[in-house]
């Protein structure tokens, strides 16, 4: 699913000088894994994860995904390759606040060009699943931070993606939301999605099949 | 699409402050600038609504003592100076006079009316090329004393006469005086063109008559109350109208010193006559009203730039969640446009209410200027306003690429990769 070669990450510092935060990351993610990358703060987790989310694109390196050489395409070709397999859910929720809920689910469908029927479908399914049909009309400030995260993840996934990238999505979240959010990651990961997250909770981490620690840029576990 | 109007209307009414004060900004420089506009086209782009206006001008006097060109500021003229005049010009087709015969009494079987009137000479309609609805305009010897007879406007004719397809021929009385109908004119014809529109025009007859039995008005040389318009002949320049009409006033400071000794004349193109010295002053209001729009522009395109600021993280979201660069300036300019709307909607009262005070500034704009022309102006004016606001939608999706999606070449320059290193700040957890 996904294979890094010799990824790079530095930015620069003074002349001719440049600050890593990652270093020659070598990594290999198999379709129906489920990984936890996990360091210290600063330790280039999010940083990695928004490269895989092609958030980013100041990188040296290759980037194989899905058998696609990210690293040779350009930047709208990412973007579509993006909005094709992957999904992202944000530690922030990162809701539209002046969006329903019904419609922080319909935007990531609009963006993909789904008829209004299809998406109308898609939605709908999407709040059953999520058992949030009574909050559709409701704001996100009108939701406690569970059920924003719940949001977040079903936004993420609606388009059906084959990676759901998650960048510590429990950070904000009390403890039995947090598993709540966790157990629904290992259900998506039972039918079939590719998921990588960042964490600080070993806990969470052991929801995975797998942890990468990172530290000080390099892998230094799980490669 | 609708849901980007929805989203649109829901951030506007979330910043009222905001909306309230770009609206109005909007309003008040669409509105300035159509208005200024709508005068400029209808006085000075537009050509009078008579046949050839171009060969259409204005004869006036001045007093040479004064000034020796008095530019398009010309006075009335005598009845006799204009009978001079038409007897003998050589460069003119058609000449007449006209003057306002202000509020008289129309008495009829269905009461009493009062109507603007004006009193022109019979040469005056086959002049401007016009021909009447029903019945006839003057003959030339119904200028002469004892042939009362009177035009309807079309709005006198349906207003007060049902629209009477058999009115020409029946008997009105104005002032007491007894008037046959012989003609009514058709819609939309308005002379002379200015504040109060005339509701009928009547022949010289009756200012040639004597009612005390002194010489009527049209018989004393220093009576200036008339104005004069002529059509030149095909080929007659103004100046070579203005040679001939030179020569005839020059005989009559010998035949008339008492009343013509330091008199001038002048031939000027009729719209000059009717714009007079508000054509510099229109010009420059509209250069005003220019600047007043760009300035308007230049304040909303600081304003959406300045929100754009808080709106990074939103942007960053949509392009995270797959929404394209243009999917972006779309929805952008989505809301832009509804503020255009807005605005523009705002600038259309201030429009109507300039033209009203336009209109209330000189009186010739009022029959020229006609509001359905507004909407024609007002739909060129989103334009700039686009424009103003294109600047801003790309500037922010141009910032949001800087955050969000930083590279376009692996190899960066040292400041951009600075910048880029920045990832969607919004975004970032830690």
């Amino acid at each position: 699913m996904i294979k890094l070669k010799n990824l790079e990450r530095s930015y620069p510092l003074a002349k001719e000088k440049f600050f890593y935060v990652l270093r020659d990351i070598n990594l290999e993610v198999e379709e129906g894994d489920f990984v936890s990358i996990m360091g210290p703060s600063g330790a280039g987790k999010s940083t990695l994860l928004h490269i895989l989310g092609m958030h980013d694109h100041g990188w040296r390196g290759e980037y194989f995904l899905g058998g696609t050489a990210v690293h040779h395409l350009k930047p709208k070709e990412r973007a579509t390759l993006r909005n094709e397999q992957i999904g992202f859910v944000f530690q922030q929720y990162h809701l539209l606040d002046d969006l329903t809920v019904y419609e922080n689910l319909d935007i990531p469908l609009s963006y993909r060009h789904y008829k209004k029927s299809e998406r109308a479908a898609m939605v709908a399914d999407m709040l059953d699943r999520f058992q949030i049909v009574g909050k559709k009309d409701l704001y996100p400030s009108q939701l406690s931070g569970g059920q924003q995260q719940l949001v977040g993840v079903a936004r993420a996934i609606i388009a059906e993606p084959k990676l759901l990238l998650a960048d510590e999505p429990t950070g904000n979240l009390h403890s039995s939301q947090g598993e709540e959010i966790m157990e629904l990651f290992c259900k998506l990961n039972e039918q079939g999605m590719t998921i990588v997250q960042v964490t600080h909770s070993e806990k969470n981490a052991s929801y995975g099949k797998r942890v990468i620690q990172l530290r000080d840029g390099w892998i230094v576990k799980g490669e | 699409m609708i849901a980007d109007l929805k989203f649109a209307l829901r951030q506007l009414a979330k910043s009222p402050g905001f909306t309230c004060v770009v609206v109005l900004t909007l309003a008040l420089g669409i509105g300035a600038n159509t208005a200024v506009f709508s005068v400029l086209n209808a006085v000075l782009l537009r050509p009078l609504p008579f046949h050839q206006p171009q060969n259409l001008v204005a004869i006036g006097e001045y007093d040479s003592r004064e000034k020796a060109d008095p530019g398009t500021d010309i006075n009335s003229i005598s009845y006799l100076d204009y009978v001079d005049w038409r007897n003998q010009n050589k460069v003119f087709e058609r000449i007449a006079v006209y003057t306002n015969q202000g509020v008289s009494t129309l008495t009829d079987g269905n009461g009493s009316l009062h109507v603007q009137g004006e009193s022109v000479s019979a040469d005056l309609f086959p002049l401007l090329g016009v021909e009447p609805l029903l019945g006839r305009t003057f003959l030339p010897n119904e200028d002469n004393p004892g042939n009362h007879v009177v035009i309807l406007s079309h709005a006198l004719w349906q207003r007060r006469f049902g629209a009477d397809g058999n009115v020409v021929g029946k008997t009105v009385t104005l002032d007491g005086q007894q008037f046959e109908v012989i003609g009514v004119m058709p819609p939309r014809f308005t002379f002379p063109i200015a504040a109060v529109s005339a509701e009928l025009w009547v022949s010289m007859s009756s200012l040639r008559e004597s009612k005390d039995g002194s010489p009527p008005m049209t018989e004393q040389r220093d009576n200036d109350f008339f104005q004069s318009i002529a059509r030149l002949k095909p080929n007659v320049s103004i100046q070579q109208a203005q040679a001939n009409i030179d020569s005839i006033t020059a005989s009559w400071r010998q035949q008339y010193p008492d009343s013509k000794l330091y008199t001038g004349a002048k031939v000027i193109p009729e719209v000059s006559a009717m714009i007079g010295s508000t054509h510099s002053a229109l010009l420059m209001l509209c250069a005003m009203a220019g600047c007043v729009l760009l300035v308007a522009c230049v304040n909303v395109a600081n304003l959406l730039l300045a929100r754009s600021l808080s709106r990074n993280r939103e942007i960053s979201i949509r392009a995270a969640l797959g929404a394209g660069r243009w999917r972006i300036i779309e929805q952008l300019l989505g809301e832009s446009t509804l503020l255009s709307v807005l605005g523009g909607l705002a600038g259309l009262v201030v429009a109507i209410w300039s033209i009203d005070s336009l209109k209330a500034f000189y009186r010739a704009f009022r029959a020229l200027t006609k509001y359905h022309r507004i909407l024609w102006f007002l739909s060129l004016r989103p334009s700039p306003v686009l424009e103003s606001e294109l600047l801003p939608a790309c500037f922010r999706h141009g910032a949001h690429r800087v955050r969000i999606l930083p590279c376009r070449s692996m190899k960066l320059p040292a400041v951009q990769a600075k910048a880029r290193a920045r990832i969607a700040p919004g975004l970032r957890s830690s």
